[in-house]
Formats: C-alpha cells, sequence, structure tokens
C-alpha cells in the first residue's frame, strides 16, 4: 500500500495533488477524492476573514500519518495520501486533500471518509476561525463524534 | 520545568512558559492545580478540557513529574 502524507505550510493546488497521485497508479478502477474548502461564513452567519490552524512540530504530522495508515490497512486500497494545511488559510483555499485508489470502488470511498472522519477528530491541530464577529477555536461537533464512533463499531 | 500550551490555551497563556512548581509537585493533576493558580482565567481549560504530553505521548494525570521534563496541554483537537 502506498500511503503518503504531508503538512502543508503554505497553500496548496488540489489539482495538482490529484495529477500527482493518478500518476503514481497502475490497474486501480477507482479513485476518490475529498477535498475540505475554508467556508467564507460562520456557523452563526458572520464574515469569515481566515482561519488559523495550530499545530505540534512533531506529532501533527505524525497522526496524519497514523490516520492514513490505518485507513490504507482497514479497507482495500492500494494508495492513499492526504495533505492538510496549517498556518494562516484564507476563506476558499483548501484545508485538507484525500484520495484513495482502489480497484474497486466501495474500498476507495470507505477509506476516504474513514480517514476524514478521524481527521475531524484526532488530528493533531487546533483550528481557530475568525469571523468580522469574533474569533472562536473550533471543536468537533456531536456529528464529527458520532461520525468518527461509527468505526469504532 | 518548561510548559507548551496549543490551541485556546496558547493563545490564552503563550505558547511556552517557565514554570517552578513548589515543592510537591510530582503529578500532572498537582501542576494543573499550580498552573489554575497562576492562571484562574483558564481553569477550566487547564482542569476540564486538556489532555496533558511528555515526549510526545499522553500521558495520565497520576504520571509522576521529575520536575525537569517539558509538558504539553492539548486542548480538543479539530483538523478537517
Amino acid at each position: 500500500m502506498q500511503c503518503k502524507t504531508r503538512l502543508a505550510t503554505e497553500r496548496f493546488d488540489p489539482n495538482g495533488e490529484y495529477a500527482t497521485f493518478q500518476s503514481t497508479l497502475v490497474d486501480e478502477g477507482a479513485i476518490v477524492t475529498f477535498v475540505g474548502v475554508a467556508r467564507p461564513q460562520s456557523a452563526a452567519g458572520g464574515k469569515v476573514t481566515g482561519l488559523f490552524l495550530d499545530h505540534h512540530p512533531r506529532l501533527t504530522e505524525a497522526s496524519l500519518n497514523e490516520i492514513a495508515v490505518d485507513a490504507g490497512r482497514r479497507f482495500d486500497v492500494s494508495a492513499i495520501s492526504v495533505v492538510h494545511r496549517c498556518g494562516n488559510v484564507s476563506p476558499g483555499e483548501a484545508i485538507v486533500f484525500v484520495a484513495t485508489a482502489a480497484l474497486h470502488r466501495r474500498a476507495a470511498f470507505e477509506a476516504a471518509e474513514y480517514a476524514m472522519d478521524r481527521l475531524k477528530t484526532e488530528a493533531v491541530l487546533w483550528k481557530r476561525e475568525d469571523a468580522v464577529d469574533g474569533s472562536r477555536w473550533i471543536e468537533p461537533t456531536i456529528t464529527d463524534q458520532v461520525d468518527r464512533a461509527r468505526w469504532s463499531k | 520545568m518548561k510548559v507548551r500550551f496549543y490551541g485556546r490555551l496558547g493563545e490564552m497563556l503563550g505558547a511556552e512558559i517557565d514554570v517552578d512548581p513548589p515543592a510537591g509537585t510530582d503529578t500532572v493533576l498537582k501542576l494543573r492545580e499550580v498552573l489554575v493558580q497562576t492562571y484562574p482565567d483558564a481553569s477550566t481549560d487547564l482542569r476540564q478540557r486538556s489532555r496533558a504530553c511528555i515526549a510526545d505521548t499522553m500521558v495520565s494525570e497520576d504520571h509522576k513529574l521529575l520536575g525537569t521534563e517539558t509538558i504539553e496541554f492539548f486542548p480538543p483537537l479539530s483538523g478537517g
């Protein structure tokens, strides 16, 4: 299984990540990609001026790698790529990119979903949303926790 | 002893501080109480909403402190 993870300190291009990922594949019949994008509005409706993602000098990258490896092992995928931003992120910029490849679609879909559910709750990152009506540190929602818990069954 | 904070705690207290705790501060739990005395505005985050990490490993509240280690406090994580 091919596994690649990267903590990006600068803006990255999801299309470029996909092209790189796709170029490494051989005989897979399914590729799934997910791109998480910084929203321009907060949950309260205020205009978001940016996000700040605090990170740990070692454990953040280790957590990305652990999640990607687990996703690859749990499902029958041949390749997985995870790129996650840290630092200052502007609205409209990609925060996270996940790509999975497998012989068939089900494994690729499930591995990508599993990876995202764990990234939301277990990636060693701390996300602050800065909006015109104030800043707030974002924490996983009940839905995020439920989404994560379903993979424990 | 160096103490590092991340996320909301880092914003409130600074990314890294030097702490010289009183004698007898020999567990994570006791260190939290020392920090709360200094930073009462962060008491909830320090007591209930953060996990402790030493040498890149999460540790329990009764983990014994030597006094020379660096301890880090992690508020709830939020990626994706």
